[in-house]
């Protein structure tokens, strides 16, 4: 994968205090003596240094992420490099630190998108769009644990090139909807493999279905966690009729949703 | 004519893109509307409208229809055959609405459209696929 131009210039950045932070932002966390994303994409709500307390970062392991999409730990020590750095937002550095962080080369949890000096073309959009969605979707690799991971990258790729050959200048896979996906596959690592394929505009749609007309499926939009699901199952008490159930969730109160409505058992595995 | 009301045992064919297809099973995406673009309603073709004596020769028919249509047919994509009685009596049973009506087009004039689809098209598109009767290549 080749690295996209826009993230030519990109600098390092320094340190800055936690002030001015939102709940929701979202970061790209690695470690850079790995090229493997190790950690992946989070979005935080709260940050806690270990202890249970708000704001700035300490050394030790540093818990992200505890509010809606769940709980990511990250030890300190990291260096975010290029390669993590596939945020499609607005160009902002944000790093915190406390004097353990505040080295050279020491731990930063960043947010950004790189300076870029030479005029933005369609192409390079184009070329961000890729790799974003190409990244992400390696990300299924880091889940050992999702003993389908190889069969989800390859079922992705190939509604990636599908999408594109139907729209070549479209970016394949809608990035947030493949993010808040992979998301809930980190948050949910004993799912059974799904079916899945593509909305007309680009977005997951994952379907688990059962030769009893049991059927959950999920599409997963744009924004942030957000979901729409549908449940249909057999009326135990009417064979002819199926009780439905749909409605919108984020991907971290899904599966409550599984629970009330008694289905947990052909989801997972 | 245009805004007939196709019931009963007629029958309409939807294109299945790649996208919508895996493992050659049509998943249920293929009856979603493109919300980004702002499809009021799905696309079909009305069958008996061709006027062909036999399936196979409506499937061909259709095929070429969607070579003059369409920029791309993946070579996975499929034809999805959906009997209207048996799409109303699904999708209605729910308390949803549906209608199918035609719609001709000058170089598509068994060109017909599913409407009321937006609402609660996740559950709708879920029934609807539950309908389909046949499936055929979309290329030869």
């Amino acid at each position: 994968m080749s690295k996209p131009s826009a993230y030519k210039t990109h600098k390092r950045f320094g340190v800055e205090q936690e002030a001015g932070r939102t709940s929701g932002d979202r970061y790209f966390i690695d470690d850079s003596s790995s090229r493997e994303p190790d950690i992946g994409v989070c979005d935080i709500d709260t940050v806690a240094d270990g202890t249970g307390s708000l704001g700035t970062i300490t050394a030790g392991t540093v818990v992200v992420g505890t509010g809606s999409l769940g709980t990511v730990a990250v030890d300190t020590g990291f260096v975010c490099t290029w390669s993590h750095f596939i945020e499609q937002a607005p160009i902002v550095a944000d790093s915190r630190n406390t004097a353990a962080f505040n080295q050279e080369g020491q731990g930063n949890l960043i947010r950004y998108l790189p300076e870029r000096e030479d005029p933005f073309t369609q192409a390079d959009l184009l070329d961000i769009d890729d790799y974003q969605v190409q990244e992400l979707i390696l990300r299924f690799n880091t889940l050992p644990s999702i003993t389908y991971h190889e069969r989800l990258v390859d079922r992705l790729f190939t509604l990636f090139g599908d999408a594109r050959e139907e729209e070549p200048f479209s970016p394949g896979i809608a990035v947030g909807s493949l993010r808040n996906f992979y998301n809930f596959f980190q948050l949910n690592t004993n799912l059974k493999c799904p079916s899945i394929s593509l909305t007309p505009d680009d977005n997951i749609y994952a379907s688990w279905r059962s030769e009893q007309n049991l059927v959950f499926s999920v599409h997963f939009l744009l924004t942030n966690g957000d979901v729409r699901f549908v449940i249909l199952k057999p009326n135990d008490m009417h064979s002819k009729k199926q009780i439905r159930h749909s409605g919108t969730a984020t991907i971290d109160t899904l599966m409550d949703e599984v629970e009330s409505s008694n289905i947990r058992d052909w989801i997972l595995e | 004519m245009k805004n007939d009301k196709i019931t009963g045992n007629n029958h309409v064919a939807r294109l299945c893109h790649n996208k919508h297809v895996e493992d050659e099973q049509i998943l249920p995406t293929a009856f979603h509307l493109n919300l980004r673009t702002g499809e009021n309603g799905l696309s079909v073709n009305w069958l008996e409208s061709l006027a062909c004596s036999n399936r196979d020769s409506e499937i061909n028919v259709i095929r070429e229809i969607y070579t003059k249509t369409f920029n791309t047919v993946g070579t996975r994509a499929k034809i999805a055959i959906l009997n209207a009685s048996k799409v109303y009596e699904r999708v209605l049973s729910g308390g949803r609405h549906l209608e199918i009506l035609h719609d001709p087009l000058v170089d598509d004039q068994s060109h017909s459209q599913m409407y009321y689809l937006k609402e609660d098209y996740m559950e709708i598109g879920e029934l609807i696929f539950q309908t389909v009767q046949e499936t055929y290549p979309a290329r030869t």
